[in-house]
């Protein structure tokens, strides 16, 4: 019954790191391959521009759940975050744009408010996170009780951009992994947050102020929630703070699927990435087999539970 | 000193009970009583799946049920599904709702043990297959709940409604299986330190395992109540209890990393919760003020009320020797 030592859990083994990068790989070129399958015309441009559509605003909530993630905490609220973020988008971004921006950096505020919760007044990130989805909830529902509202014209024409033989959601994969990836694992401050995540007691003895870590993440963590709801506002137009509630469910199951472990510190910011656009794919598979949307969530249940029972066995340690 | 704390910790909860309570009915005017038994009646649901959520949160490691509301709706669904609307098959309804709750149990508890998937990964996800499930049901058509059941959760002795006097049943129940049996005793040695109740000779894994087959039950029955007492079940009939079912746990003076377990608090919180929902309800708040309310109030009542560092990881599973 002993605890694994803390350099193995910070993921350092080099065999570990490859392993770690097979399942979200592999599982990306396996989806890739049975959709092209399916529709050949996936392939054109055109044709991968509109079914990674969706992956943007998957891609930067998980990238938001892996910070929480970082730190061994977990975000239930995550998907009613970005439906906030995506009403305001919709409503004050348009018609009266200090006004958004301010609104959307109280979004950011409110989960610095929440890292002091749970880190400064040590309550669990579950019940914290899960009380403020409520909270965002009905943010969003004040400012927009019905679904409407509609995109600000610059953000629509910003995510309309078509970038030279690379599609734009592929260009936008690619720059948030590879910026994710510096931020967590290469800086001091990555380093830090991923430390704090595996032993407190270890960054507190270090001298480092914790608190201030913890809080700059969950600010990170805000951040990508806007970054989501201003990427679900560009490819939905309009807002609904319920367009987004699958988020938090498909987030988890990115971030698990990518090769992170929720017991904190041991994470993989890319293979986030790589899992946000598997699981899109996910969904756009179930659409073109014609399943019914009641299978929908179910299906998305199960992958997640097979993904992570396979990592799980696979792994020497829990998942 | 633990004890002493979590005492506190429920007093609490029922003193701020009662101060809604005094609101609502003040600001109401009328309804001392009435208004305490209608509260009653609702939160004896929330009070029979929180005691089986209790008993998963006790266990330690992390260990929590995600999967309850969607567990309750399916088996609103098969249960009333089963009963057809007819006494006769009344019965057999309320087995079948208990049998798939406790088959649900099983399999987040072999998922837990045996694949070794975090507790929040395993219920949640086994939870959206459930919803799936739910969906494809609800197409199938409505179904009346037998009008025997739907009777029951309405009736009353002696002025009390007798859902209440089995909220209160399984709540001493629990109580004495959590404190005067041995099975009570190694779930809390589990949940306080599992590598000390491994050394005691304890299967901490049976006993963490069986905790989810009690929620599961516990969900499945209470499920088939709330259908026949709404008078028929829909997708989103359990919505609000997943995140109930942990909260008058907490409330209620429970650790949320486990080992300390308290049964008095879940009615507190539970009557708690919904008296507050009654007094924004007589006052007028918005749906949309009162998510806000309760959100914030939640975050709130634990900030101030923890008393002691509680586990803030979350998603380790049982770890292996």
């Amino acid at each position: 019954m002993t605890a694994p030592t803390l350099p193995a859990r910070l993921g350092v083994v080099p065999w570990g790191r490859a392993s770690q990068a097979a399942l979200p790989v592999g599982s990306l070129v396996a989806l890739l391959a049975v959709v092209l399958a399916l529709e050949p015309n996936a392939s054109t441009y055109r044709g991968l521009t509109l079914i990674l559509s969706g992956s943007t605003g998957l891609i930067f909530a998980a990238l938001a759940q892996l910070c929480l993630a970082t730190l061994g905490d977990i975000d239930l609220g995550v998907g009613a975050a970005v439906g906030l973020a995506n009403v305001v988008c919709a409503t004050w971004l348009t018609d009266n744009p200090p006004l958004g921006v301010l609104a959307l950096l109280g979004i950011v505020a409110g989960y610095v408010l929440l890292g002091l919760v749970v880190h400064a007044r040590q309550v669990s990130s579950i019940i914290a996170t899960l009380g403020a989805s409520f909270v965002w909830l009905g943010l969003g529902l004040l400012l927009l009780p019905i679904p409407g509202g509609i995109a600000p014209a610059w953000l629509t024409d910003l995510f309309a951009l078509r970038p030279v033989v690379v599609p734009l959601p592929v260009v936008i994969a690619a720059i948030s992994a590879a910026v994710a990836y510096f931020v967590f694992m290469r800086s001091r401050f990555g380093l830090i947050a991923r430390g704090s995540g595996v032993s407190q007691d270890a960054i507190r003895h270090s001298g480092r102020p914790l608190i201030v870590t913890q809080l700059a993440v969950y600010a990170l963590a805000g951040f990508c929630v806007v970054l989501s709801g201003l990427a679900v506002t560009a490819n939905t137009t309009s807002g609904d703070v319920n367009a987004s509630s699958g988020y938090t469910l498909l987030s988890i199951a990115a971030v698990v699927l990518g090769g992170a472990s929720f017991g904190g510190g041991r994470i993989a910011p890319v293979g986030a990435v790589l899992g946000a656009v598997s699981l899109t794919l996910v969904t756009s598979l179930l659409a073109f087999l014609d399943v019914s949307s009641d299978y929908q969530v179910g299906a998305q249940g199960l992958v997640l539970f097979l993904v992570v029972a396979v990592r799980a066995l696979s792994s020497r340690r829990p998942a | 000193m633990i004890v002493k704390l979590s005492g506190q910790r429920w007093i609490w909860v029922y003193a701020a009970a009662v101060v809604v309570w005094v609101v609502t009915v003040s600001a109401a005017g009328r309804g001392l009583v009435s208004t305490v038994i209608a509260a009653a009646t609702v939160a004896a649901y929330l009070a029979i799946v929180g005691v089986g959520q209790m008993f998963v949160i006790t266990s330690g490691s992390g260990n929590i049920d995600l999967s309850i509301a969607y567990v309750m709706t399916f088996c609103g669904f098969v249960g009333l599904r089963v009963m057809g609307g007819d006494n006769a098959l009344l019965v057999p309804g309320l087995l079948v709702a208990a049998a798939c709750g406790l088959v649900v149990g099983l399999v987040n508890a072999l998922s837990i043990r045996l694949l070794r998937i975090p507790p929040i990964v395993a219920t949640l996800s086994v939870g959206f297959v459930l919803l799936s499930g739910s969906q494809v049901l609800a197409h199938q058509g409505s179904f009346a709940p037998s009008p025997g059941l739907a009777g029951f959760t309405s009736a009353r002795v002696l002025g009390i409604p007798w859902i209440v006097l089995v909220g209160v049943a399984v709540a001493g129940l629990a109580a004495v299986v959590l404190h005067r049996t041995a099975y009570g005793r190694r779930l809390q040695a589990t949940g306080q330190s599992e590598p000390a109740a491994v050394l005691a000779g304890i299967r901490t894994g049976r006993v963490g395992g069986s905790t989810y087959l009690i929620s599961g039950g516990s969900a499945g029955v209470a499920g088939v109540l709330l259908a026949s007492y709404a008078g028929g079940a829909a997708v989103d009939l359990a919505t609000t209890y997943q995140l109930g079912s942990i909260i008058v746990v907490v409330l209620g003076g429970s650790l949320i990393s486990g080992g300390v377990s308290n049964v008095s608090g879940i009615w507190g919180a539970a009557l708690f919760l919904t008296l507050l929902v009654t007094m924004l309800n007589v006052l007028h708040v918005s749906t949309a003020w009162q998510f806000i309310v309760e959100g914030l109030l939640i975050i709130a009542v634990l900030a101030a009320a923890n008393p002691r560092s509680e586990g803030t990881t979350v998603g380790r599973g049982p770890r292996r020797g």
